[in-house]
């Protein structure tokens, strides 16, 4: 698995009706860069937390219930941002029972559409959070002062990630690298 | 609607789109049928996975991979080797060993299956055949997530829910697990001296012994401290994972000292990519589960279930057939985020243990991951050896039918999983 997939636009086509690929794929890898590091600072920010708590409990007998709201904060963070990245990478698992079977070109034309489906989700997904996150917005967070609609935050800007990856992928036709990561 | 759901999931699985947004587009169909507001769909979506267990799951992803940076494969090969000795596929019960030690510091089949492939696979090539040493491989891979800790157990646990907790299963997958291992090394014996391999090693000897103990005893420690504490309730399973993690950073800084800086951001990325994999499936999935409930799937599937067997003995094979079914079709992480929540209450009705149970079906779906079309861990070790997948699954049929022989002794005679969690006070 490479973590850095960015896509040469030299080697993109160069005609008029892709102007717009073109805008969105250097748009995509610098999103994608300041993504990465987010997913490492905010997976290094956990361990950092939940170790503090134990050490805490032990060894200062004392706790502090921020820790907990705020590690399950960036959880929630790393996992919307993380699927936005996975979709960059094919990671997310699919069946290829039927699809393997359907002859090129027919089977390209088929990811393209599926990707383009998956884009139509992810925009609702990401508009129906964004007006849930506009109306949770006064509400305070359990253990901190911040607004509750933190929380939702995540997928709004998870799934419009996801969103304009899948877009680029739809429009680009790139086949499915079939890596299949995870038990 | 769970008709509509249901159909809707299948249709666009099979036209390739990615599981979890299968689910989603069921969930948006549900949705749509029964007239619900879209909102629901975020709001449960962040609801089930703002969930401090759920932590666990990349902390122990990213405790595994640093263990293997620091170097942890070559030191438990060495300290197998000084016990096994010089004896007949002495190399391929190395790797046995080697494997279920791995098992115990890393919780993911994957992640064992390259780490195993690529330290393993040039040494085992020298002395057997392709085919044998890369079913060795796999089938050794195959023991991480019966040994804890284990991914597969964590999200069982929790989609199943208070009935089951990690550290039980945990628990219950510890003798089984010892088991398979002795089996698998066993089989090793055998083979090797029906093909007549070439004797590797070197003898045993109590120097190296004590020599290997003495290099691998911190390694050791790990699990014991991560496993234990969190069995023993001195902290949760999220709490002992975020320990692995700076047991292993500390491990691969200070003693190996093969750990760089530079290594920390890809580690911690992938572990939140792998998470992220499963993550998508369980906040789609909730919407689905939550609609399902709503129209009363769970108490029709249990009047059927009823009407078919009322034998708990019967409905654990019947689970098990339709789990090799569904392995064979599907990821098994989809498979625990939408059948758990269906089949886990049932299994209680049927006055089944929940804890055997749940470590069934989690051995259920992991020899499905030896089993093609969908074998997840024999793609990776063909992806790394570069030995084509028929090949492997031809090599490993002999792992896959003393998996299953050791199934079925668990269905028969259960103390075998529940004797452990029982005196553990689970």
């Amino acid at each position: 698995m490479t973590t850095d997939t960015r896509t040469a636009v030299a080697d993109l086509p160069t005609s008029v009706a892709h102007y717009w690929l073109r805008q969105l794929t250097v748009l995509l890898d610098v999103l994608h860069r300041i993504n990465y590091w987010t997913l490492a600072g905010l997976t290094a920010l956990m361990v950092l937390l939940v170790f503090a708590q134990v050490v805490a409990r032990y060894v200062f007998n004392s706790s502090f219930d921020w820790a907990d709201e705020l590690s399950r904060l960036a959880f929630v963070w790393s996992v919307f941002l993380a699927i936005a990245m996975a979709v960059r990478e094919r990671l997310h698992i699919g069946m290829e029972i039927l699809t393997s079977r359907i002859p090129e070109p027919w089977r390209h034309q088929l990811a393209r559409l599926m990707d383009g489906v998956a884009a139509g989700l992810m925009i609702l997904v990401c508009y129906q959070s964004a007006k849930l996150a506009y109306e949770q917005w006064d509400e305070k967070l359990a253990s901190m002062d911040a607004s509750g609609a933190w929380f939702v935050m995540a997928i709004v800007v998870g799934a419009g990630l996801s969103a304009l990856e899948l877009i680029r992928l739809a429009m680009l036709g790139q086949p499915a690298s079939g890596e299949v990561v995870i038990e | 609607m769970s008709g509509l759901m249901t159909w809707g999931f299948v249709l666009f699985a099979l036209l390739g789109m990615p599981l979890s947004f299968a689910i989603g587009m069921a969930a948006l169909g549900g949705l749509a049928a029964s007239d619900i507001d879209f909102n629901m769909l975020p709001s449960r979506m962040v609801a089930s996975l703002d969930s401090f267990p759920l932590l666990s799951i990349p902390l122990f992803m990213a405790a595994g991979e640093l263990m293997i940076k620091a170097g942890l494969m070559e030191q438990m090969i060495a300290f197998a080797n000084a016990f096994i000795g010089r004896v007949r596929g002495g190399l391929a019960q190395v790797a046995m060993l080697a494997g279920a030690i791995l098992s115990a510091v890393s919780g993911s089949a994957v992640s064992d299956a390259s780490a195993l492939a690529s330290t393993m696979h040039p040494s085992l090539k020298k002395n057997y055949d392709e085919r044998f040493s890369t079913a060795v491989i796999a089938a050794s891979a195959n023991l991480g997530p019966i040994i804890p800790p284990s991914g597969a157990m964590i999200v069982y646990a929790f989609m199943a829910g208070p009935s089951v907790s990690v550290g039980g299963l945990f628990m219950a997958g510890t003798i089984p697990g010892i088991l398979l291992t002795a089996i698998f090394m066993f089989q090793c014996w055998y083979i090797a001296k029906k093909r007549n391999y070439p004797l590797t090693g070197e003898p045993v000897s109590v120097k190296n012994i004590v020599v290997q103990t003495r290099r691998s005893f911190i390694t050791l420690l790990m699990p014991i401290v991560c496993i234990g504490g969190i069995v023993g309730g001195v902290f949760t399973a999220t709490e002992g994972a975020g320990i692995g993690v700076v047991f292993a950073l500390c491990i691969g800084f200070f003693v190996t000292r093969t750990l760089k800086m530079k290594d920390l951001p890809e580690v911690f990325v992938r572990a939140a990519l792998m998470t992220a994999v499963v993550g998508a499936m369980i906040a789609f999935a909730s919407t689905v589960t939550f609609l399902m409930t709503v129209d009363m799937v769970p108490q029709q599937l249990s009047a059927w279930m009823k009407s078919v067997t009322t034998d708990p003995l019967m409905f654990n094979l019947l689970v098990a057939v339709v789990l090799l079914l569904v392995g064979t079709a599907m990821e098994s992480n989809a498979a625990y985020i939408m059948l758990v929540p269906l089949l886990h209450p049932l299994a209680l009705q049927y006055g089944i243990d929940p804890l055997l149970f749940g470590f069934l079906f989690v051995y259920n779906l992991v020899i499905g991951m030896l089993t093609p079309p969908v074998g997840v861990v024999l793609f990776v070790v063909s992806g790394v050896t570069k030995v084509k997948m028929g090949e492997i699954t031809w090599a490993v049929l002999p792992f896959i039918a003393s998996q299953y022989a050791l199934l079925l002794a668990c269905m028969l005679y259960p103390p075998i999983v529940t004797w452990l969690p029982k005196a553990m006070g689970y």
